[in-house]
């Protein structure tokens, strides 16, 4: 299981890259491991703005469905179109090509209480 | 031995043994170390009977049902049943399966569900049909629930001249949510049409039989982003135009009429059909064919993260246990009546309801109904009059629909179908003709 | 597939080449029909076929099935017993069949006077088991019943002035419960089982207050324990001025032993297809009758059938009804099976059915627990939650393995993978129906698959005409209907 450097993590199991004010949102390789094969993303609409902890797309495999948080506030300003066409990315290249969504954020504060890659290592050894 | 134990099976030795590898004294013993005797209930009690008991019993009870021929419709109807049809839905692998959890021990079932939704789709030109949900008036609850999934609006434009018991039920399941029923005279709804329309419903043929076409009703909708419901009587599609081909998004029926009975008022079957680009949003379960790890055809319940079983509080319904077996039947009845009988039966109802139209409007009466099906509604003055005289004569001349509209005093809505022997027909109008000249 | 007999009918119905039908009615001549041309259909894509090709075909699907008639079905939380036929044949009779529903509408209750019978009898027969003042037979199946009952939950607070916001259900639940609660305009709270397996009183206090509408709950739960702290629960609720609803699922433990009114619960639903043995019918018609306490009489669906000193006849003065659940009185006919079944038992065989459903659970699950892990020790009511988890880990051996090696050996699997809180959960339930011998069977049917390498498992069923279906590809490829 990768837990990926440079990036934060929630115990959602989402991950968030920063890149200036804008953080791009994934699942991690741990939860894309555990769902199975994905075969559904539903994205938010661009423009949605939401805050941190909110529902906001949703993944399924065969028999499970979960909510993927966003992990910061913010307005959304991008999704990623190919994971709707292709939804076996997610498994495939879950911190690349299996992005979810991109948040300007209005809160960077909020990123204070996102785990480091090592506490997230930590956190899964531990479930 | 007494005939309680029916359908237990345990020898008194069965018993003693498995009493004894439980280290327990007795049956009751048992149950009342798993259960705090405190919470032993007390109970009034009734017997138990044989089956030849029952048997004899269950014919004095039935002997108080006494059912009369007439031309009672009112979007429940009486049709031909082949005989072959009960022999094969009888057959226990189908009734006395469960849910098809599991598809290698189920592909009777699924393939059965899946030519189903294929016999629903084709029946109502639309792309894919559910597995069934429980009958016409929940479909139609559904369906409404469907639509504001998909445009994410809140308000609902119905036609008066539903079936009045869908609009009862409609009342009761929409009661406690977000949704603005709009009910109106189906003359006002194109004008009433706004950005916060989710969906138009219309039935066709209407409760009082009335066909029309769905086109402009459609184009409406579409234009302010809306979509439209169509509520639909299976057997009238053996002739007229499908749902799919007047730009219809959701059509929902009541499959009754497709081999089921009457059955006092059920089980039904809730018909459900949509356009494949809205089928996530749909409710209840659906069958695909897939193919098993030989390569080989084969078909499993998909789609199940839409589910309650899965989804829990945010599942496009909670529909869990279906119609099953009544979508089996319906899909029974049309494999033996085929298209060309389907198309038969449907004419037959037709023309027995021209024939008889023609007579009423012969005699000078006020027929409300324009473009008909197999139904119409007929003004007859003393209505009651002629309803007790004819039940008198034995039988039931049609629906008397003041009940439902004080609008619609002295008004009798009249079903015709294939099972309307002439014979009936004769004495309805003899009936008729006395009462006029009374 | 070596060794399986091909059978050419049972390809798809539109893929049999097509052959003359039947003709089941007399002609009516060649009068032209009164409807506008804009109006009629053109193309009407059902194909034709003879009688025989029909009757194989289906014949040859239904073959296909595992059934309570050809198979040991013990499948958790579904009450999988035998379907005595006199249900199935008694309620063929046209006087059932043909009886127009309307009858209903109209008031004419003197035409239906055995249809009405029928149900006051079995009213007062549920009400006896359940110690429920009421009932209505409206509900079509156990979640339409949920439905109905949070519909009732609500009215009963707006009379009150209340306008309540959330409803509890335990994480054991069945989906349905959280789903039906949502459907009535509910918030949830998921109330977290602890290790004991059930819902413990400490945990209800934390999330009660006057907001809260009530609480949703299945007894015996999903892992078929009996919750000893029950009354304790129902008073705690009562308190804060919520209401009891019972989720009927699980009354096969219960029916004629325990009412389910000492327990405190107000409002009740009973699975007529699980507990009194009409049939499931491959996933319905089901019925779901919504039964409650004497003070929510006022709030359910109209009509209510009464007897009178001219016979039965149909209330429909109910002025805080919630209305119409069904078009008319609900599955009557699946009503009438359960009707049927409770007459040939009585009380008695109720009783005795239900402790005998309890001795099979626990005989498998103590014969059962030396080879497979049997978490929440102790006795169970009707089924047990069995766990693969330490044969996952030790073998290689998951719940899914053994479900399908079971199918081989002619055993229709347990549920499985649920309830959520037991990993690789295999959820058992023999019913009373069963004899020792099947039983038995069933133990060394999972002895045999516990010693088979998981290699030798992975492809399992081998017996069957397909084996594991690609579940991806079907969600992916969406071939909902076959329409060429």
């Amino acid at each position: 299981m990768e837990v990926r450097e440079g990036l934060l993590y929630s115990k959602e199991h989402e991950w968030v890259k920063v890149e200036g004010d804008i953080a791009t949102v994934g699942i991690t390789d741990y939860a894309q491991e555990s769902l199975g094969d994905v075969v559904f993303v539903e994205l938010p609409e661009v423009g949605r703005v939401v805050s941190a902890g909110e529902a906001t797309a949703v993944v399924e495999s065969v028999k499970s469905a979960s909510d993927v948080y966003s992990p910061v506030s913010g307005e959304v300003i991008e999704i990623n179109q190919a994971i709707s066409d292709s939804p076996e990315l997610v498994n495939k290249s879950p911190y690349d090509e299996g992005w979810f969504f991109k948040v300007k954020m209005s809160n960077q504060e909020e990123l204070s209480s996102l785990l480091s890659p090592e506490a997230y290592k930590e956190y899964v050894a531990g479930l | 031995m007494s005939q309680a134990y029916n359908f237990v099976p345990h020898t008194e030795e069965n018993l003693r043994a498995m009493l004894s590898a439980l280290s327990v004294e007795s049956l009751e013993g048992l149950y009342w170390k798993v259960v705090d005797h405190r919470f032993a209930g007390t109970f009034s009690g009734f017997d138990s009977l044989s089956e030849l008991e029952m048997e004899r019993e269950f014919s004095r009870i039935l002997s108080g049902n006494k059912v009369l021929p007439g031309l009672v419709g009112g979007g429940f109807y009486r049709h031909f049943v082949p005989k072959a049809l009960n022999e094969l839905a009888g057959r226990a692998e189908f009734y006395a399966a469960y849910t098809p959890y599991q598809p290698e021990a189920s592909q009777g079932t699924l393939q059965a569900l899946y030519e189903y939704q294929s016999m629903m789709a084709r029946l109502t030109a639309m792309e894919v049909a559910n597995a069934s949900v429980y009958d016409g008036g929940s479909a139609v609850f559904e369906a409404i629930m469907m639509s504001l999934r998909i445009t994410n609006r809140k308000a609902v434009v119905v036609d008066e001249l539903l079936n009045p018991i869908y609009l009862r039920m409609l009342n009761s399941y929409l009661s406690g949510l977000d949704v603005e029923l709009l009910l109106m005279p189906r003359e006002q709804i194109l004008e009433s049409l706004d950005g916060r329309v989710s969906a138009v419903v219309l039935q066709m043929p209407d409760f009082l039989g009335n066909v029309f076409d769905l086109s402009e009703f459609a184009d409406g909708v579409h234009e302010v982003g809306g979509l439209l419901v169509q509520i639909f009587y299976p057997i009238s599609l053996g002739i007229l135009r499908p749902p799919g081909e007047m730009g219809v998004d959701i059509a929902v029926g009541e499959g009754q009429s497709l081999g089921l009975g009457l059955n006092f008022g059920g089980p039904y079957l809730g018909i459900m059909a949509t356009r494949r680009e809205f089928v996530r949003k749909m409710p209840g379960r659906i069958v695909g064919r897939t193919k098993d790890r030989n390569g080989r055809d084969c078909y499993v319940l998909t789609l199940q993260a839409r589910e309650q079983h899965i989804r829990r509080e945010k599942a496009t319904s909670n529909v869990c246990s279906n119609e099953s077996l009544c979508a089996i039947k319906s899909l029974v009845y049309l494999s033996l009546m085929g298209g060309s009988g389907l198309r038969k039966v449907a004419r037959v109802c037709h023309l027995k309801a021209k024939a008889l139209r023609s007579f009423v409007e012969a005699l000078g009466l006020e027929v409300v109904t324009g473009d008909y099906f197999n139904e119409f509604a007929v003004r007859i003055p003393d209505l009651d009059g002629f309803y007790s005289r004819a039940l008198e004569r034995g039988f039931i001349p049609g629906l008397r629909l003041e009940r439902f509209n004080p609008e619609w005093k002295d008004y009798l809505l009249v079903a015709l179908t294939e099972t309307v022997e002439e014979d009936l027909i004769k004495r309805w109008q003899d009936s008729l003709r006395s009462h006029i000249r009374s | 597939m070596a060794g399986l007999v091909e059978k050419p009918h049972t390809e798809l119905i539109f893929c049999i080449p097509e052959s003359r039908p039947r003709d089941y009615l007399p002609d009516v001549g060649e009068d032209s029909v009164e409807i506008p041309p804009a109006l009629l259909r053109k193309d009407l894509p059902i194909p034709d076929h003879d009688e025989l090709t029909v009757v194989r075909h289906f014949t040859g699907l239904s073959q296909e099935n595992f059934s309570v008639d050809g198979n040991f079905y013990p499948l958790g939380s579904c009450t999988m017993k035998y379907n005595p036929k006199l249900n199935e044949a008694l309620v063929r009779d046209v006087r059932l069949t043909d009886l127009h529903p309307h009858l209903i509408s109209e008031g004419q209750a003197r035409f239906c006077q055995g249809a009405l019978q029928i149900l006051w009898e079995l009213e007062r027969i549920l009400c006896d088991l359940t110690g429920m003042e009421r009932f209505t037979f409206q509900p079509m199946a156990g979640a339409n019943g949920e439905l109905c009952g949070v519909k009732i939950i609500r009215a009963y607070h707006e009379a009150r002035g209340q306008r309540r916001s959330y409803l509890l259900v335990p994480d054991s639940a069945h989906g349905t419960n959280p789903a039906s609660a949502t459907l009535g305009g509910y918030r949830i709270v998921n109330l977290p089982t602890t290790e004991k397996g059930y819902l413990e009183l400490k945990t209800l206090k934390e999330h009660l207050s006057e907001d809260c509408a009530g609480l949703m709950l299945t007894s015996p739960n999903t892992l078929g324990l009996f919750n000893p702290e029950i009354d304790a629960i129902a008073s705690a609720v009562h308190e804060v001025g919520g209401l009891l609803y019972y989720d009927g699922a699980n009354f096969n433990a219960l029916m004629g032993n325990v009412k389910v009114s000492d327990l405190g619960f107000d409002i009740v639903h009973l699975n007529l297809h699980k507990s009194f043995s009409t049939p499931h019918g491959s996933g319905g018609p089901g019925a779901g009758p919504v039964g409650v306490v004497k003070d929510l009489v006022e709030f359910l669906p109209v009509p209510l059938v009464e007897r009178g000193p001219d016979g039965f006849y149909l209330n429909w003065d109910l002025p805080n009804s919630i209305g119409k659940i069904a078009p008319f009185l609900g599955n009557f006919l699946v009503v009438v099976k359960a009707y049927i079944y409770l007459r040939l038992l009585g009380l008695e065989g109720i009783r005795y059915a239900s402790q005998v459903a309890v001795l099979n659970a626990n005989y498998l699950r103590q014969r059962l627990k030396d080879l497979i892990d049997v978490p929440y020790s102790g006795w169970c009511m009707h089924e047990f939650v069995a766990s693969a988890a330490q044969l996952k880990k030790e073998k290689g051996i998951t719940a899914l393995d053994i479900a399908k090696a079971l199918i081989d050996r002619g055993v229709h699997p347990p549920t499985v993978y649920f309830p959520l809180i037991v990993k690789e959960a295999l959820m058992i339930e023999p019913t009373e129906t069963e004899t020792k011998f099947t039983l038995d069977y069933l133990v060394e049917a999972i002895r045999d698959i516990i010693d088979t390498p998981a290699e030798a498992l992975k492809s399992a069923p081998h017996r069957t005409r397909i084996s594991r279906p690609d579940e991806v590809r079907a969600v992916k490829e969406m071939d909902l209907a076959y329409l060429e």
